[in-house]
Formats: structure tokens, C-alpha cells, sequence
């Protein structure tokens, strides 16, 4: 870890994917994404349902061969991420296939052993503070109560990553609320790297410091949601009301009902700062879940 | 990281591991306790053999099923793939242990019976390498195919069960399967051989023993999520009617052949009169309790005509092996009947008669015995309708053949007489294709000599040698009454043979045929 940078310099990246490809069959459930993480930011990795989320961290993850493209992962570029490399990883998957005869301290202690830098010490400890009880069976347990088994086996090894693939899909509000200001906290006391993927957007929004879309295998955004916002803008302006596109535009989305019309924009900020409304249009308040939907949803919308 | 996963192999299986252990122990403490089971087993290591004919088998299996099957089943090798664990470690690991537990539970066994027959037998260093060797290639194998079958998820309950009734069947099939490779090694000489090293059994055992190995690795390694985690996906509901189908269908497959195999015992005939002529056996023998002398000449002279006719037709034929022959005399049939006797192709063919009535006919015997001969030989495939007339016609023509090709210038007038009728106006070659429905047409009576007459006038038009060419091509080979003998009827059909044989098709024969019927004078 490089806590001593000098301010004007980013943090190093510990993630770096470049053009990763992987089909299943003839799909293509990752078709050349690149995507990058600094030392100690929350990555939110969002799309929808079967947008290539989870096969893209099972690829960092060393579970699934990639057919193209490279990874960075700590320092070291390989084609597949290598046993050593995952023991520098803490990492949550999607669903918590745990042995359901073992208790949580002897799941602690048979994980342990694949790790070197694994402490003891603290997985008692966030145990503890997970509220997670150590003497209990894993099929005693709840869905929630396992996401929080797999996060504090997934800190104990104090990993300089940690990945977590949706780790809060099943989870009640609540839970998901305290297990994600877990993962912040962590991230925050420690300079914790991390990439979570979701298909919450308030997840993402309330915790991320960047954020990546990927739709249909491929990356559609990578940056900050401020960035994002600057880039995206929605246009309001009658059905009937002629529009033309100017130059450096891209049409997001482009949706009619009741006789209005609203178009998701993506544009340069220097284009924005150079684009004129056309007549009675005004430029409309967008969300993060707008700007995913305009991002990733159908492109022309008629009501 | 070993230690770790042998850890938690031993705290999740540990029970069963020792649970198996104990049985091996305890079934050999009981059997050197008890005297009576001891020596009606021969000696320890007669009971180390039992050991594995049952014990390693279902030992090996329950270890594959826990080790591996159960992994995958509850999908908990995902959460290892998690883990800084190559895939490859975690199989070897669990390959090692299950290994490891039943060579050490069958090397305890033998370990106790050499301690028990220390006293009394005499123990070579050679033969207790024999017993060394043999276990450890038997104990190889099995495990090794029970842990390649555990890879197979879903299908391992259909497949397990058609390996097994598959390894029974041949049993019963006559294939000897203790002969082979692995089997041999555990055969009725495993506690008692002490020079002989059964190498090539070893051998074949541990080529076999890696196959399997490296099949189940394969499926554990090969792609991303391992052809194992796809085949331990639950089946969905279209697959279960599949499976259950075609299980069922093997099963009763099995149970056919089996109960097909074992009842085709040999027939006993005790005190027949037997004549042999090369690879012909005739045996004759009377279904009374006291033959009369006259019975006993008939049955005599009966057996030898047979004999001397059978023995040319093979000879004629080109046959290598022949089915055995079986005449009953019956006195209570009437004069001129000739019955079948029904036996299974495999058993030969057997033929009931009156052989001392007034109306008795030796060449209508004759007849009889040539159809159901050659009804065995072909594992019945001479019986179907696509062979029928050439089947009809050896039987009918062989009793009563010319020795001189000469003597065939003419169809012979009584014959023409019986077979016009039986003739189909527009008889033709699709007539041949259906045989049956000739004869039945006619109401069986001329069918025979029609069909006599048709090889008669083959070698009239086409020359003796291409006659005998052609009834050789269909009669010579053996064939088993099973999908061999099927396949072998569909790939070499009747016409095929005819025309390779003669030189020309069947058609033009059926014209030639007819027109020489046609031409041919009746008394």
C-alpha cells in the first residue's frame, strides 16, 4: 500500500483490466471490457441482470479462463489470475456455498489455512462485530448472517482487494444498509481497495467513489457520478417539437408519453457548455438511477 | 494447505471413513473367531478374497460418492474455487485420502490373515508379494472406476446400474468376465496360488486403473466449472422421463438376455444313441421307458441317415461348427406327423416323430431335421420372411438331391405337380421378399417343393456351383440369436448374396423360374 503519495499524485491503480473477452458458446458474456481501480477507492461495478457482472469477477477471480485481453491485478499482468495473487484478495461471491455442517470459527480456521497473512485475531474479532455467531452451524445461519460469515472471512486475511459480486442480493433493506457501511468503513480504515458489483443503484450511489456500467458484455461508463452527471443530461421539450442533434451528441434515450418528449444526452462538458436548447425545451434533473436507465435501457421509447 | 483440506475431508467424513475401517476389522475378527465360518471359508486369506469381491467394491463406492459426489452435489466446490486452491490439488487430495483409507483397510486385512496363518500355512515371501500385488491392482481399479463415476452427477445412478446389470449379464452370457484383467487377479486362485504372477491381469488392471484416474480428473479439470459441476446440475423433469426410460429399457434388456442365456442350458439326453459325421452330432433317443428292439434299430438307423445327411450339408455348406441334432421317438404320434421340438437356437434342433409307424417317412425326417438344423445355426434368422424361401427350399431339396448334376436336366415331374398350384400367377421376386404369405396361400402344402424346385432350376440355368455359392454365402457362417446375428441378416441381405453369387439378380431368376415351371411337364 502507498499511504505516504504526495497529494497531487493519484493513487496507484491495483486493478487494471484491458480488453477482457469471454464467451459462453456463441454469447458473449464479456466482449472487450477495460476497467481500472486506485489503491483504496470503492469501485461500483453496476449493470443489470446477466450484463456480464459476474463473469467478469469470476475472470479476476482466476475461476473462469478469459479468452482475450489481460490483468493487472497488484503489481503483476497475467492472462489468469494466479493462486498467489488471489491470496492477497478477499472475496465475496455471489451466492455463500459454505460446508452447512461447519460452525463459523472452524470455517474460520479451515479458510485460514490457504491464507498466510490470514489473523486469527480479527476474524474472532469481526465476528464479534458482525454480530455473527462463532459457535453456530453455517445452515443455522441466515442469508444475512452468511453475506456477513463471507465478508469477515473475506477481511481476515487483511487483503490488499476486496472483491464482492452483488453481496447483498437477497439481503432485507436493513441488512443491506449496515453490510454495506461495513464494507465503506473497512474500505475507509484501511485504504482498503474495493469493487463490489450491484444492480442497486442507490447502493452504488451512497457508496462508491467510481463507477463502472457494463451492459451486454461491454463498458459503457467509467468515472465518478459527478461525472457521470456532467456527461448526462435529459432534454424535455413537446412530442411534436423538432430536434437535431448537434455535433459530439449521442442519444441515450429518447422517450414520448403524454406529448412530451424527453431525450437522455450524452455529450463532452465542453459540448454541454456549447449546446442551445432548441425553443420551449428545458434541460431536466436527473438521477443515477436515470442516467443507468437511459445507460443500459432501450434507446427509443414510445408510450 | 493440505493439511487444512485433509482436516476438513476427516472432520466431514470422518465417521464413514472409520465406520469402514471398523467393518473390514471386525469382519475379519469375526471370521477368525468362528471356526466353523473359517474353515467353511478356506483359511484368512480365502476371507481377504471375499473382502474384495464385496467389501472393496461398495467401499470404493461409498468413498467416491462421499468424497467427490457429495462436493459437487451441494455445489460447496464452488466455495473452494474461491479460495488461493488449485482445482487440481483439492481432487488430488481427495483422490490420496480415498485411496489411502481402503488400501489401508484391505493392507489390515491382510496383515490379520497373515498373522492368523503364521502358525499353520506356509508364507513365502512370494506369495505374500502375490497377495501384495494382486490386492493393490485389484483394490487400483475398483476405486479408481468409482472414482471416475462419482464425476458424473446426475447420471451416476443410471450409469452405476448399467455397468452392473452390464457386468451380469455377460456373467450369465457365457462371456467369462472373471477371466479378465482385474477380475482375474481376485479369482478362485487368490488364496492359494503361490508361483504364478498373473502379469498381464496386473498389468491390464493398472493401465485400465489409470484410464479411469485420469477420466476423472478430466472431468473434474477440464473447463471453467468443470464438466463435473455441469453433470451435477439437478435434471429437469423432460430428462428424468429420459433417463428413467432408458434405464428401464437397459434393465430389461439385461433381464432378457440373462433369462434368454440361462435357459438355453444344453439338452441331456441320457443313453441316446449319438452318430457323429465331423462336426455333426445326432443324438436319437426313444420317450418310452422300455424301448423295443425294433425301437431301438429305428432309432439307430435313424440317427446314422441323419448323420450321413447332416455331415454332407455342412460339408456341402462349408460349416466350422454345427448345432447338435436331437430325434425323439414318440409312439403316441401318428403315423406320418413330424413335430418340432421348440428348442432355443442355442440348444440345436430337436424333431419328434413315430419312427416305427407304418406311415413313418424317413425323408419327411429328414426334412424336418435339415429345417430345424438350420433354423439353430442361424440363431433362427433362416426362419425370417426375407429368408424363408431359400430356407424352405435346402430343406425341401436336400433329401431328396441328385448326386449328378445331370440328373437335374429335368424338374422333376411329381414336384412340378405339387408346386404349380402353390405358383403365383404373376409370380416375381417381390414373391420372394414375402415368402410366407406364398405359403400361406396355399395353405403350406406346396410351398416347400415350389420352393425346391426354384434351386433346382438355379443350377439348371446358372450352374451346381453357384447354387451351392449362394446357399454357402446364406447358411455357413453361425450366427447368434442376438442383435449380432440382426445386424449381420440387415447388412448381408438374401439378394445381395443371391446375385454375388449367381452373377445375376433375382429378378430375372423369378422369370426363369416361372418359365421353366411353365415349360415343364407333370405326370
Amino acid at each position: 500500500m502507498h499511504t505516504d503519495l504526495p497529494p497531487n499524485l493519484p493513487p496507484p491503480i491495483v486493478l487494471e483490466v484491458r480488453g477482457l473477452r469471454r464467451h459462453f458458446g456463441k454469447v458473449p458474456a464479456v466482449d472487450g471490457i477495460d476497467l481500472h481501480v486506485r489503491e483504496g477507492e470503492i469501485y461500483g461495478f453496476l449493470g443489470i441482470n446477466g450484463a456480464g457482472k459476474t463473469t467478469t469477477i469470476r475472470a479476476l477471480m482466476g475461476i473462469i479462463a478469459t479468452e482475450a485481453g489481460t490483468i493487472s491485478l497488484l503489481g503483476e499482468t497475467t492472462r489468469r489470475t494466479s493462486v498467489a495473487q488471489k491470496r492477497r484478495i478477499g472475496y465475496v461471491s455471489q451466492e455463500q456455498n459454505f460446508y452447512p455442517w461447519m460452525k463459523c470459527h472452524a470455517l474460520g480456521k479451515f479458510v485460514g489455512s490457504f491464507y498466510p497473512a490470514w489473523d486469527a485475531a480479527e476474524f474472532s474479532r469481526l465476528l464479534e462485530v458482525l454480530e455473527v455467531p462463532a459457535d453456530r452451524r453455517v445452515s443455522e445461519l441466515s442469508g444475512g448472517m452468511r453475506a456477513k460469515l463471507a465478508l469477515a472471512l473475506a477481511l481476515a486475511p487483511r487483503p490488499a482487494l476486496l472483491i464482492l459480486d452483488e453481496p447483498t442480493a437477497g439481503l432485507d433493506p436493513v441488512a443491506r444498509r449496515e453490510f454495506m457501511q461495513l464494507i465503506v468503513a473497512q474500505a475507509r480504515q484501511h485504504r482498503r481497495t474495493t469493487l463490489f458489483s450491484s444492480h442497486l443503484i442507490d447502493e452504488v450511489e451512497r457508496c462508491a467513489d467510481r463507477v463502472g456500467i457494463i451492459h451486454q458484455g461491454r463498458m459503457r461508463f467509467e468515472g465518478t457520478v459527478g461525472e457521470l452527471s456532467r456527461l448526462v443530461r435529459r432534454v424535455r421539450m413537446a412530442a411534436d417539437a423538432e430536434f437535431v442533434l448537434p455535433l459530439g451528441f449521442e442519444i441515450w434515450r429518447d422517450e414520448s408519453l403524454d406529448g412530451v418528449r424527453t431525450i437522455a444526452l450524452r455529450a463532452e462538458p465542453a459540448a454541454w457548455d456549447a449546446f442551445t436548447l432548441p425553443p420551449g425545451a428545458t434541460i431536466e434533473a436527473m438521477s443515477l438511477e436515470d442516467r443507468f436507465i437511459a445507460c443500459v435501457g432501450a434507446t427509443v421509447v414510445r408510450i | 494447505m493440505i493439511r487444512g483440506l485433509l482436516t476438513k475431508e476427516l472432520r466431514q467424513h470422518g465417521f464413514a471413513l472409520m465406520f469402514l475401517f471398523l467393518v473390514v476389522l471386525g469382519g475379519l475378527a469375526l471370521i477368525a473367531g468362528h471356526g466353523p465360518l473359517h474353515r467353511a471359508l478356506g483359511g484368512g486369506f480365502s476371507a481377504v478374497q471375499l473382502l474384495h469381491t464385496t467389501y472393496v467394491p461398495l467401499a470404493a463406492l461409498v468413498l467416491g460418492q462421499m468424497l467427490i459426489a457429495t462436493e459437487f452435489r451441494q455445489k460447496t466446490q464452488l466455495f473452494l474455487e474461491g479460495l488461493p486452491l488449485p482445482r487440481w490439488r483439492m481432487l488430488a487430495v481427495k483422490f490420496t485420502l480415498g485411496l489411502a483409507v481402503l488400501a489401508g483397510a484391505i493392507g489390515a486385512a491382510i496383515f490379520a490373515a497373515w498373522w492368523q496363518a503364521r502358525g499353520t500355512d506356509a508364507i513365502t515371501p512370494r506369495f505374500a508379494a502375490l497377495v501384495a500385488l494382486k490386492s493393490a491392482g485389484w483394490v487400483w481399479f475398483i476405486y479408481t472406476l468409482c472414482f471416475a463415476h462419482a464425476f458424473l452427477g446426475r447420471y451416476r445412478v443410471a450409469f452405476g446400474l448399467a455397468l452392473l446389470f452390464g457386468y451380469f449379464t455377460l456373467d450369465t452370457s457365457g462371456v467369462r468376465v472373471s477371466e479378465f484383467g482385474p477380475f482375474a487377479l481376485i479369482d478362485d486362485r487368490f488364496a492359494y496360488e503361490r508361483f504364478v504372477l498373473p502379469g498381464r491381469a496386473l498389468a491390464i488392471a493398472a493401465a485400465l486403473g489409470l484410464g479411469l484416474a485420469a477420466l476423472g480428473f478430466a472431468m473434474g479439470l477440464v473447463r471453467d466449472a468443470s464438466v463435473a459441476s455441469l453433470l451435477a446440475e439437478k435434471m429437469s423433469p423432460r430428462e428424468k422421463v429420459f433417463i428413467t426410460f432408458l434405464t428401464l429399457t437397459v434393465l430389461m434388456l439385461c433381464g432378457y438376455i440373462a433369462e434368454h442365456r440361462q435357459t438355453a442350458t444344453p439338452v441331456q439326453m441320457p443313453g441316446a444313441t449319438e452318430a457323429q459325421r465331423g462336426v455333426v452330432r445326432v443324438f436319437a433317443s426313444a420317450a418310452v421307458d422300455a424301448p423295443t428292439r425294433e425301437e431301438t434299430a429305428a432309432l439307430e438307423r435313424v440317427a446314422q441317415r441323419a448323420a450321413d445327411e447332416l455331415g454332407a450339408l455342412a460339408e456341402y455348406l462349408g460349416c466350422a461348427t454345427f448345432p447338435p441334432v436331437f430325434i425323439v421317438h414318440r409312439r403316441d404320434l401318428a403315423g406320418g406327423a413330424v413335430q418340432s421340438g421348440g428348442l432355443k437356437p442355442a440348444q440345436g434342433g430337436m424333431v419328434r416323430a413315430n419312427l416305427t409307424a407304418k406311415e413313418f417317412y424317413e425323408r419327411d425326417l429328414l426334412e424336418a431335421i435339415v429345417q430345424q438344423t438350420l433354423l439353430a445355426h442361424t440363431g433362427g434368422l433362416a426362419g425370417r420372411e426375407r429368408n424363408a424361401w431359400v430356407h424352405d427350399a435346402l430343406s425341401a431339396w436336400w433329401p431328396y438331391r441328385q448326386p449328378r448334376a445331370a440328373a437335374e436336366s429335368d424338374l422333376n415331374p411329381k414336384w412340378v405337380a405339387k408346386a404349380r398350384p402353390t405358383l403365383p400367377p404373376d409370380f416375381s421376386a417381390r414373391h420372394l421378399d414375402a415368402w410366407l404369405s406364398v405359403a400361406r396361400e396355399d395353405n403350406l402344402r406346396g410351398s416347400g417343393t415350389l420352393a425346391a424346385t426354384g434351386l433346382v432350376v438355379l443350377a439348371q440355368r446358372h450352374g451346381a456351383e453357384a447354387r451351392q455359392r449362394f446357399l454357402a454365402a446364406m447358411f455357413r457362417e453361425h450366427r447368434p440369436a442376438d442383435f449380432r446375428g440382426w445386424l449381420a441378416d440387415v447388412f448381408r441381405p438374401r439378394a445381395r448374396l443371391f446375385r454375388a453369387a449367381t452373377g445375376v439378380d433375382e429378378k430375372q431368376f423369378a422369370r426363369e423360374w416361372r418359365d421353366a415351371l411353365a415349360l415343364s411337364t407333370t405326370p
